[in-house]
C-alpha cells in the first residue's frame, strides 16, 4: 500500500473516532500546527513526551517566546504527576499507528510518559508517516520488537481517539478522564516538494 | 429447581418487570449492541471467519494452558513482575490484604475488572479500613449504590441520567445537576485526586501474553491507564484462562473484545505492560507490579468435558444483548455477580450450584446465545447441565416435568383424539390442567390427529417411484407434524418429491429438546441413542435426514453428538442432517429442481411451529446456508 493511502486509511479511522488528523511535511510546520492547536484550546500549560530533536528545541524556544510552559522530561521530583496533570495539553511522539484501526501506538519505560497522554485534556501525537503499518496483524512484529528493544519493564498504548464513555444512558460522551480531544500530526517528509 | 426457589424467582422477575424505564434502557442497550456489532462483522472483510479464529486461539492455548502458566510467570518475572498464583479467591484477597497492609496503604483506585468482583475483593479490603474507589464511571455508579452489575459491558445501564445525577449529588458531596457534562466534570474533579493519591491502582487484564510476560488493559475511558501508572504499587487480578500463547493471539484478542461487544474495532485505550516501569526519576518509591493468577474453580473446569467450554469465554457480553428472557428481567435477577446466559454456567462453577440454580431457569433454551458467541461456546448445553444437577438435588417443578411428559401426553391424545381435543376446549378441563399441571389456561394448545402421520405414511397407497432420485431423504418429524398436524408432514414430503428427492420415514422418537431445556440429560441421552441408532444407518447410506421443526433439526446437529460423545455415529447424522426449509433453499440452489411449486405457504408452517429454538435466518442449524435463505425472503 502507497504511504498516502496508508495516511488517508488512518485519517478516515482516527476521525471516525473523533480524533483529528493533520499532514505537514516537515519539524517547522508541526510546530507550526502544534501552536495553532495550542491557541485554539488556550493551551497554555504544556507536558511534552520524548520528542525528536529538531522539534523539540525550536519547539521549547518557541514557547519561551510566546509565553507558554513547559514541562520536558527528564522527569524528576516528588510531585511530577501532580505537575503533569497541571499542563492543559500533552505532546507526545508515536512509536508507530495502525491504518486500519486509526490507532496510535506509543511505547515506553517511563510511566510519565504515559501520563502526558493520559492526563491533560488535549492530547497531541507526533507520527512520522513512514511508521504507519496497515493492518492490526502487521503491528505483531513492531510490538516483538518494541518489548525485545527494552527487555524488561516496558508499556505499550494504543490509542485510538480521545476518552470516551457511554456508560450513562449510552450516550457518546468524549474525556471522561483522558484527554477530551486527540489531535495527530503526521510528519510526510517523503511529501516534502523538494524532497 | 426447587417450587420454593421458584417463588422466590418469580417474585423476583414481577419486580424486574414493574420497573418500564428500566426495560427500555436494557432493550436499547442491548440492541444497540447487536447492530453494531453487525454492522461492524459486516462492513469489515477483514472479520471475515471472526469467531472460528478465536476460537481456534481459545482452544489452543486452552490445551496447552499449564505451559503458558509457566511461561507467563516467568517471563513476567524477568520483566520485574511478582507472581502469585492464587488457588481461589480467599488466597488472592488474603494476598491484596497482606500488601495493603504492609505498606501502610488507605486508598485503592480500580479499574472495572469482573475477576475481582468473581472474588469480591472490595469488601474485605473496605473491612480493612481501606478506601476502595471504581474508576469506570459504569461501576463507580452501582458502588455508590451498592448494587451489582445489571450488564457486563455497561453496568450501570440501568440507571437513567436523573438518577446518576442524583447518587453523585448524594455521594460526592455537592449538586451534581442532570445535564451529562456536569455529571462527566463532577466525575472528572472527583476521581483526579484519587488517580493522583491511591498506594495502590488495581487492575484486571484482559489478556495475558505468555511469549513475554505481558498483561493487556482495555478501557474507553482511559481510567486503567491512570490506575496502572500513578501508584507506586499496581496489582492485577487475572484468570488463569486468560492468558494466550503469543502477541498475535492478544492482537486478536484486543480485536475480539469490542467488535464483539460494541461493534467497535479497538478499545480506545488498550495498554500492553510487561513488568513495572519507573515514574520519572526520584519518583515516591520502589514501583512494584504484583500479577495474581486466579484459578478459583477453573482448573477443575478445565476438567470437565462440558464446563471446559465456559473457559473461552472473552467476556464480551454478547450472549446477553440477545437473550430473549434477560432482555425483560436485566442482570439483577438473571445473574449473581456473571449475569446473561453464561453467567450460569460460570455462577455454577466459582459461586456453587445453588446460587446458578436461582436464575437458571430463566434460560428458556433458544441457542441464540451459543449463534452470536465469538467464541461458539455451547452455552444450551451447559445451562442443561446446570439444571440437570439441580433438578438431582431437588425434584423437577411440576410444570417441568408436565413439560418433560409431552411425547407420553402427544401420543395419549392423539389415541384418544376425539375427547382430548374436547377437553382441550372446555374451559373447565382447562382451569384444571392450569390448577394440577401448571399450564396456563390462556395458553393455545395444538389439536391432536387422530390418525398420526407415521402410520398414514406406512399405509400410504400412491408412491412416487423415482428411478433416479436427486437425493435420498430420511425425514425426522418430532411431535406436533406427526400428532397434531399430518398435513404439515404430508406438505414436506410433496415438496420433497416434487424436487426429485426420494423420501423415507425411518422408526423414530420425538427430538427431546424439551429434556435439555428443562435438564434432565439422562433422558435426553435415551432418546438421542434412540433416534441416533435409527437414523445413523440411512447416514451411512448417503441419505440426507431432514427435519420438519428447527429444534429437532438442531438437536441432531448439535446436542445429540455432545450428549454420546463417545459415538462416531451421532456426528455422522449430525454431518448430513438439515431443516427442512434450509434444505429446500439448498436443493433450489443447486438447481436441483426444475418445476418448484411451493405448496407449503409459509404463513401456515410458522404460525403452527411450537419449536423452541428460534427460528432465526441462522440458527445453528442452519448456519451453512445464510446466504440462501438471505436470497429467499418470499420463503422467510
Amino acid at each position: 500500500m502507497m504511504p498516502s493511502e496508508l495516511i488517508e486509511m488512518f485519517r478516515q479511522k482516527f476521525e471516525s473516532l473523533a480524533g483529528k488528523v493533520y499532514v505537514v511535511t516537515d519539524s517547522a510546520q508541526t510546530i507550526e500546527k502544534i501552536c495553532e492547536i495550542l491557541e485554539e484550546v488556550s493551551g497554555r500549560q504544556v507536558a511534552l513526551g520524548i520528542l525528536p530533536g529538531d522539534i523539540r528545541e525550536p519547539f521549547l524556544a518557541r514557547c519561551r517566546q510566546d509565553g507558554v510552559g513547559v514541562i520536558a522530561p527528564p522527569y524528576s521530583g516528588e510531585n511530577l504527576t501532580g505537575t503533569i496533570d497541571e499542563a492543559n495539553c500533552g505532546i507526545t511522539s508515536a512509536d508507530f499507528a495502525i491504518a486500519e484501526t486509526g490507532t496510535l501506538v506509543e511505547t515506553t519505560t517511563d510511566d510519565t510518559v504515559r501520563l502526558v497522554s493520559a492526563l491533560p485534556r488535549v492530547h497531541i501525537a507526533l507520527l512520522r508517516a513512514e511508521d504507519i503499518v496497515p493492518t492490526l496483524e502487521s503491528a505483531a512484529s513492531r510490538l516483538r520488537e518494541a518489548f525485545q528493544r527494552h527487555n524488561g519493564a516496558c508499556a505499550v498504548t494504543f490509542i485510538s481517539g480521545p476518552s470516551r464513555t457511554g456508560d450513562i444512558e449510552m450516550k457518546l460522551v468524549l474525556g471522561v478522564h483522558g484527554p477530551e480531544a486527540a489531535h495527530a500530526i503526521i510528519i510526510d517528509a517523503g511529501n516534502r516538494p523538494d524532497v | 429447581m426447587s417450587d420454593a426457589t421458584t417463588t422466590h424467582l418469580s417474585e423476583r422477575i414481577q419486580q424486574a418487570v414493574a420497573d418500564p424505564s428500566r426495560r427500555s434502557a436494557l432493550y436499547s442497550a442491548m440492541k444497540r449492541g447487536r447492530d453494531s456489532r453487525a454492522r461492524a462483522l459486516a462492513a469489515m472483510p477483514q472479520l471475515e471467519h471472526f469467531q472460528e479464529r478465536i476460537r481456534q486461539i481459545k482452544e489452543r492455548c486452552l490445551e496447552k494452558q499449564e505451559e503458558l502458566i509457566e511461561r507467563f510467570s516467568e517471563m513476567a518475572r524477568n520483566s520485574g513482575a511478582q507472581v502469585f498464583f492464587a488457588e481461589d479467591g480467599a488466597a488472592a484477597i488474603d494476598y491484596i490484604l497482606r500488601l495493603a497492609r504492609e505498606r501502610g496503604v488507605k486508598t485503592v483506585a480500580k479499574s472495572k475488572s469482573l475477576t475481582s468482583e468473581e472474588i469480591e475483593v472490595n469488601h474485605p479490603l473496605e473491612a480493612a479500613g481501606i478506601q476502595v474507589i471504581e474508576t469506570d464511571l459504569g461501576e463507580l455508579i452501582i458502588q455508590k449504590v451498592r448494587e451489582k452489575p445489571y450488564h457486563l459491558v455497561f453496568p450501570a445501564v440501568h440507571k437513567t441520567q436523573a438518577e446518576v445525577a442524583d447518587i453523585f449529588t448524594r455521594s460526592l458531596g455537592g449538586a451534581v445537576p442532570n445535564d451529562i457534562r456536569a455529571i462527566m466534570a463532577a466525575v472528572r474533579k472527583y476521581l483526579r485526586p484519587i488517580f493522583l493519591n491511591a498506594q495502590i491502582g488495581m487492575t484486571g487484564a484482559n489478556v495475558g501474553i505468555a511469549e513475554n510476560g505481558a498483561i493487556v488493559i482495555e478501557t474507553n475511558e482511559g481510567n486503567a491507564r491512570l490506575v496502572s501508572s500513578v501508584p507506586d504499587l499496581h496489582v492485577c487480578i487475572m484468570g488463569i484462562e486468560k492468558i494466550v500463547e503469543t502477541i498475535d493471539d492478544a492482537l486478536q484478542m484486543m480485536l475480539a473484545h469490542p467488535v464483539s461487544a460494541v461493534g467497535q474495532m479497538l478499545t480506545t485505550y488498550v495498554t500492553v505492560m510487561a513488568g513495572r516501569c519507573a515514574l520519572g526519576e526520584g519518583g515516591r518509591g520502589p514501583r512494584e507490579s504484583h500479577i495474581i493468577l486466579l484459578d478459583n474453580g477453573r482448573r477443575r473446569m478445565r476438567a470437565d468435558a462440558l464446563f471446559k467450554d465456559a473457559l473461552n469465554c472473552i467476556r464480551c457480553g454478547a450472549c446477553m444483548n440477545v437473550c430473549p428472557t434477560y432482555g425483560v428481567v436485566g442482570g439483577h435477577t438473571f445473574g449473581y455477580i456473571y449475569p446473561g446466559p453464561i453467567g450460569i454456567p460460570w455462577t455454577a462453577q466459582v459461586h456453587g450450584l445453588d446460587k446458578a440454580a436461582e436464575f437458571a431457569p430463566l434460560c428458556i433454551s433458544c441457542g441464540l446465545c451459543q449463534e452470536i458467541c465469538p467464541a461458539e461456546i455451547d452455552i444450551p448445553m451447559m445451562i442443561a447441565a446446570v439444571k440437570d444437577e439441580d433438578r438431582k438435588k431437588h425434584p423437577a417443578t411440576r410444570v417441568n416435568r408436565v413439560m418433560m411428559a409431552a411425547e407420553r401426553a402427544t401420543t395419549l391424545g392423539s389415541t384418544t383424539a376425539p375427547i382430548a381435543n374436547w377437553l382441550l376446549r372446555n374451559k373447565t378441563f382447562r382451569a384444571l390442567l392450569e390448577k394440577l399441571a401448571g399450564i396456563d389456561r390462556h395458553r393455545a394448545l395444538p389439536e391432536f390427529d387422530r390418525r398420526p402421520f407415521e402410520k398414514q405414511f406406512k399405509k400410504r397407497k400412491r408412491y412416487r417411484t423415482l428411478s433416479q432420485p436427486a437425493r435420498r431423504v430420511a425425514l425426522f418429524l418430532d411431535l406436533y407434524a406427526n400428532y397434531n398436524r399430518p398435513d404439515l408432514a404430508w406438505t414436506a414430503v410433496d415438496c420433497l418429491e416434487e424436487r426429485y428427492c426420494e423420501v423415507v420415514v425411518p422408526r423414530q422418537r420425538w427430538s427431546g429438546y424439551p429434556y435439555i431445556g428443562y435438564g434432565d440429560l439422562e433422558r435426553a441421552r435415551e432418546v438421542a441413542q434412540f433416534n441416533i441408532a435409527q437414523f445413523a444407518p440411512y447416514a451411512r447410506d448417503g441419505y440426507d435426514i431432514v427435519a420438519i421443526e428447527p429444534t429437532a433439526a438442531y438437536c441432531l446437529k448439535k446436542p445429540y453428538p455432545k450428549l454420546l460423545e463417545r459415538q462416531g455415529e451421532a456426528a455422522d447424522v449430525a454431518a448430513c442432517s438439515f431443516e427442512l426449509f434450509d434444505y429446500l433453499m439448498r436443493l433450489e440452489a443447486q438447481g436441483v429442481l426444475q418445476q418448484a411449486r411451493r405448496r407449503l405457504r409459509w404463513q401456515d408452517a410458522s404460525s403452527a411451529s411450537i419449536s423452541l429454538v428460534t427460528s432465526g435466518h441462522s440458527t445453528p442449524a442452519s448456519r451453512p446456508w445464510n446466504g440462501c435463505v438471505a436470497s429467499a425472503p418470499t420463503l422467510r
